[in-house]
C-alpha cells in the first residue's frame, strides 16, 4: 500500500510537472509570432489578354470590414502568496483570484487550504489543517488530528497602499469546526495581525502577532485557553514571521516559524492546551504562473529539538485569475 | 516490480533527457543539485535481492524533493535489510554561487515514513577540482525515540581520469541505521566504478562493507536516469 502511495505520489508530481497545457496566462509579447506575409506586388506588365487601359494599380474591390480583433489583455500579476508556510502573510489575494494548495507530509499529514480573494481587500477560505496534534499522557508522543477543518477570513491593505513603503498589513481570523476524536471535543480560533514588506525585488519579510483561543472537553476534561484562572492571557499571544527569498528566477526559498496548538487528554491545569512552536523550511518552485511546486521540512516542535519529529512535506499550489476574467467579462 | 517499470515508463515518455547530476557518491549525499524540474530516477539491486527505487525532481534549482524505496542500507538486529520508505528534502547553493571558490553546499533531511523511525539531517560541502570531487559533512542521526541524537561526519571522493572520461571511481564513507533492539548506526564503506552509459543515464558497480560484517560485503548495481520536464 505504501509502495503503490508513494509510485502514485511521484507518478503525479512528475505528470504535473510536464504535462500541463500552455500557460494561458504567458505573456503575449514575449510569445513569437509569425510576421504577416509581405503584401503581393501588382506588376502591370505581368498582365496579359486584355489590353490594359490605365497603368495605374488594379484596385481590387475593398473586403469586408473585418470583425474587431480581440485584443489580448495585458498579463495577469504575479499573485503573492496568503501562506508561507504554517504562517500566513500580510498578502490578500487579489478580487475573484482563486488560490488552492494541496499537500502531503511522512507524518501520514494531508492538508488542503482553498481561498478565493474578495474586492482586493479581503479573501475567504476554508481549509483542513494538519497541524493541530493530539496525546493521552504527557510522556506519549502526539499525533495529528486530521482532518481539522478551519474557515478563515481575512482583510487588509496591500503594499504602498496607503503611503509609500507601507507594508501590507492584514488582520486575520481562523476558526475550526468542532472535532470530535478519541472521546474528546476540541476547537481552536486564532486571531493575527501580520505585515509584509518586500525588501527589494527579490525578498520579502512577514512579522505579526497571534492571539489564540483553544477549548478541550470530554471524559471529565473542560479546558479553555480563555480560561484565565488556568491561563494567563500571555499564554495566548504569540509572534511569528517569515522570511522569503529569490535567489534565481522561479524559486525561492522560505523559512518560518509559527506555532500550533496540541491537547493533551490526561494532563492537567496549563499543560491540557499547549502552543508548540513550528519551523519550517523549504522551496517554492514557480512551475507556470498559475502553478507552483513547493517542498521543505517542518520541524511541529522545534523546542524539543525532536529531529524525529521532522516531517518532509511536499504541496502543489493552483492560483488562478480564470474567476476574476468571468467577472470581469460579466461587468 | 511492476511499480518499477511503471514509473519508468511514466517518467521516460515524452521527457527531454538532461546530463545526470549525482546526488549521492554511493550511500553519502553530494551538493550537487538537480536543475529546475529535472527529474532524476534510480534503481539499484544488491547480492540479496534487495531492491533500492528512488526518484526525486529538482525544485527550481535550489532545492530537490525525493521519494525512496529502500531495502539495502538500513539493517535489522541480524544484519538483515529492513524495507524502509523515505522521503528527503535538501536545498543549498551551487559552486561559486556565493564567492569564487565556494563549495556547493546542500542542507538536507531525510525521514522515514510510517514505522522504524529515523531522521538524518546532513550538512555536505562538495567540491570539484580538475578530475576530482571531494564531499565533506556531518550528519545528526536520530533513530527512534528516546535515544540522543548523535553526531556523524559524512566523506566522499570521486576521480574521473582524463583518460576514461565517462569512467568514475567512487568511495564514501557514512553511517546507516541498525534497527535493533538498541537501535543504533554502523558505519559503512563503499566503493565502486559509475559508468556514464548515456548523455543521461549511468550505472555503477560498487561494494559496501558493513561494520558489522566487515568481510562479508554487499555487492549492488544501480542505474540512474535524469530527464529535463522545466518549462522555464
Amino acid at each position: 500500500m505504501k509502495k503503490t502511495f508513494l509510485v502514485t505520489t511521484i507518478i503525479g508530481a512528475a505528470a504535473l510537472a510536464h504535462g500541463q497545457p500552455a500557460d494561458p496566462y504567458k505573456d503575449p509579447a514575449a510569445t513569437p509570432t509569425p510576421p504577416p506575409p509581405p503584401p503581393a506586388e501588382v506588376d502591370n506588365e505581368t498582365i496579359v489578354g486584355e489590353p490594359v487601359p490605365n497603368p495605374t494599380p488594379i484596385e481590387k474591390a475593398p473586403a469586408p470590414p473585418a470583425p474587431p480583433a480581440s485584443k489580448p489583455g495585458p498579463p495577469d500579476p504575479k499573485v503573492a502568496m496568503p501562506q508561507v508556510w504554517s504562517t500566513p502573510t500580510g498578502w490578500l489575494l487579489p478580487a475573484a483570484v482563486l488560490y488552492s494548495r494541496t499537500g502531503v507530509d511522512t507524518g501520514g499529514g494531508v492538508s488542503s487550504d482553498n481561498r478565493v480573494g474578495l474586492g482586493d481587500v479581503a479573501e475567504f477560505g476554508i481549509s483542513s489543517t494538519d497541524q493541530v496534534r493530539a496525546h493521552v499522557l504527557a510522556t506519549d508522543a502526539p499525533k495529528a488530528i486530521q482532518p481539522y477543518i478551519t474557515a478563515t477570513f481575512r482583510m487588509g491593505v496591500a503594499e504602498d497602499r496607503l503611503f509609500d513603503n507601507q507594508p501590507g498589513i492584514v488582520l486575520g481570523f481562523r476558526k475550526s469546526f468542532e472535532r470530535n476524536v478519541d472521546e474528546h471535543s476540541t476547537r481552536l480560533a486564532e486571531l493575527t495581525l501580520v505585515a509584509s514588506k518586500h525588501l527589494g525585488s527579490h525578498a520579502a519579510i512577514h512579522v505579526g502577532g497571534a492571539f489564540w483561543d483553544a477549548s478541550l472537553t470530554g471524559s471529565g476534561t473542560n479546558a479553555a485557553f480563555h480560561d484565565h484562572g488556568v491561563y494567563a492571557v500571555g499564554d495566548q499571544i504569540r509572534a511569528f514571521g517569515g522570511l522569503q527569498v529569490q535567489p534565481i528566477a522561479h524559486a525561492e526559498i522560505l523559512v518560518d516559524l509559527g506555532w500550533a496548538p496540541e491537547f493533551c487528554y490526561g494532563c492537567t491545569g496549563k499543560d491540557q492546551i499547549q502552543l508548540r512552536p513550528e519551523l519550517a523550511w523549504g522551496v517554492r518552485y514557480q512551475v507556470a504562473d498559475w502553478m507552483a511546486l513547493e517542498s521543505g521540512v517542518r520541524v511541529p516542535d522545534i523546542a524539543s529539538a525532536n529531529l524525529l519529529d521532522a516531517q518532509i512535506f511536499g504541496q502543489i499550489t493552483f492560483t488562478t485569475w480564470a474567476l476574476r476574467h468571468l467577472v470581469d467579462d460579466l461587468k | 516490480m511492476r511499480h518499477a517499470i511503471t514509473l519508468v515508463i511514466a517518467i521516460t515518455s515524452g521527457l527531454a533527457s538532461a546530463s545526470p547530476v549525482h546526488d549521492r557518491v554511493l550511500t553519502v549525499p553530494t551538493a550537487e543539485l538537480p536543475a529546475a524540474g529535472d527529474v532524476i530516477a534510480s534503481g539499484a539491486l544488491d547480492r540479496h535481492g534487495g531492491l533500492d527505487l528512488e526518484a526525486g525532481i529538482g525544485l527550481g534549482g535550489l532545492g530537490e524533493v525525493e521519494l525512496a524505496i529502500a531495502d539495502g542500507a538500513a539493517r535489522d538486529g541480524n544484519g538483515l535489510p529492513v524495507e524502509r520508505e523515505t522521503a528527503a528534502f535538501r536545498m543549498g547553493a551551487p559552486e561559486d554561487a556565493w564567492f569564487v571558490g565556494q563549495p556547493a553546499i546542500v542542507l538536507g533531511v531525510r525521514a522515514t515514513i510510517g514505522t522504524d523511525r529515523a531522521t538524518s539531517t546532513y550538512v555536505v560541502a562538495s567540491r570539484r577540482i580538475a578530475f576530482v570531487s571531494l564531499h565533506l559533512g556531518g550528519s545528526l542521526e536520530a533513530v527512534v525515540d528516546k535515544r540522543p541524537i548523535v553526531v556523524r561526519p559524512l566523506a566522499g571522493f570521486e576521480l574521473r581520469p582524463p583518460a576514461i572520461p565517462k569512467t568514475t571511481l567512487l568511495a564514501d564513507l557514512s553511517w546507516q541505521p541498525v534497527f535493533a533492539a538498541r537501535p543504533t548506526e554502523q558505519l559503512a564503506f563503499s566503493w565502486g566504478v559509475r559508468y556514464q552509459a548515456l548523455r543521461w543515464a549511468t550505472i555503477e558497480l560498487a561494494v559496501r562493507h558493513d561494520e558489522s560484517s566487515f568481510g562479508d560485503p554487499d555487492v549492488f548495481v544501480r542505474v540512474t536516469g535524469m530527464w529535463a520536464t522545466s518549462p522555464h
